[in-house]
């Protein structure tokens, strides 16, 4: 069984790639790749600090820039955090990101189950935090 | 607010009662797009974990139900987690569908209180699963 999103009610983007590399002993150069529903990659790049917390935010700042381009000006999304924990026995990923868009606000978070080490898992909880509200804004931006 | 899309479960109510000493009851109601109801009871101690953890279970209890129980859903842990000055609900379920098991978790930032994120920090973790494969599983 594939669970993928060909039958989704909203439009999702898709995580094609996750690199990060580390540019000097002391900065990391994350890069990544989302796919919307036109087949259209768009990549994005963040410079942090090459801690475990800095690659976390590095990922997570590239893909919310990758993301701003699916969007274009419909969202503002700006990252509040992210972090790793321990829980159930697992390694979570934890994102939060304040989204604005009209006049709304909504501050979302997302998680997902990777270990610190797989730069995916910040992606992907930036990804699970912000779907929903980007789902919405790409759907109404197809339908109009 | 975002619309109302078609094949969404919507969250309709969650309510605790207390039907002995030191036990609550979760009851949790979400709602089919065509509007039948679909609800989910699960018994627990009378502590704050106890009310999440049957929060959870009521809210996985009735997501079985929108798909007539072809996908189990079983709670693996819920707590709360302090991080960008807020307090989330973290939730991890196993899921099975078939032969296809999936460790799923979700996330809510607490507004209202406990028992409202535990139920949106299950639909979290189910969102992606349920959500493209809802109708596919109920028909």
């Amino acid at each position: 069984m594939q669970f993928d999103d060909p039958m989704s009610p909203l439009p999702r983007l898709r995580l094609d790639d996750v690199r990060i590399a580390t540019v000097d002993g002391e900065r990391c150069r994350a890069r990544v790749s989302l796919t919307g529903r036109d087949g259209e990659p768009r990549s994005a790049e963040w410079e942090g600090a090459a801690s475990p917390a800095g690659r976390l935010r590095a990922v997570a700042e590239a893909t919310l820039a990758a993301l701003r381009q699916h969007t274009a000006t419909a969202l503002s999304i700006e990252l509040l955090g992210v972090k790793s924990i321990k829980a159930f026995d697992n390694t979570l990923v934890v994102a939060s990101a304040m989204v604005r868009w009209g006049g709304n606000a909504e501050r979302v978070v997302g998680s997902c189950i990777q270990p610190i080490e797989n730069p995916r898992g910040a992606a992907l909880a930036v990804l699970d935090a912000t779907n929903r509200l980007v789902g919405y804004n790409l759907q109404k931006a197809m339908t109009s | 607010m975002t619309p109302a899309v078609d094949n969404r479960i919507r969250f309709e109510g969650v309510a605790i009662t207390r039907p002995a000493p030191g036990q609550i009851r979760a009851t949790v109601t979400l709602r089919w797009h065509n509007g039948e109801e679909l609800q989910g009871l699960y018994d627990d101690q009378d502590t704050e974990i106890g009310v999440m953890r049957a929060v959870s279970a009521a809210t996985s209890a009735a997501l079985e139900q929108a798909v007539d129980d072809r996908v189990r859903l079983r709670l693996v842990g819920v707590k709360t987690v302090a991080a960008f000055d807020a307090i989330l609900v973290v939730v991890a379920l196993a899921s099975r569908l078939d032969d296809h098991e999936q460790q799923l978790v979700g996330s809510c930032v607490i507004k209202e209180d406990v028992e409202h994120a535990a139920v949106r920090a299950v639909l979290s973790a189910t969102n992606r699963l349920l959500g493209s494969n809802l109708i596919y599983l109920r028909w």
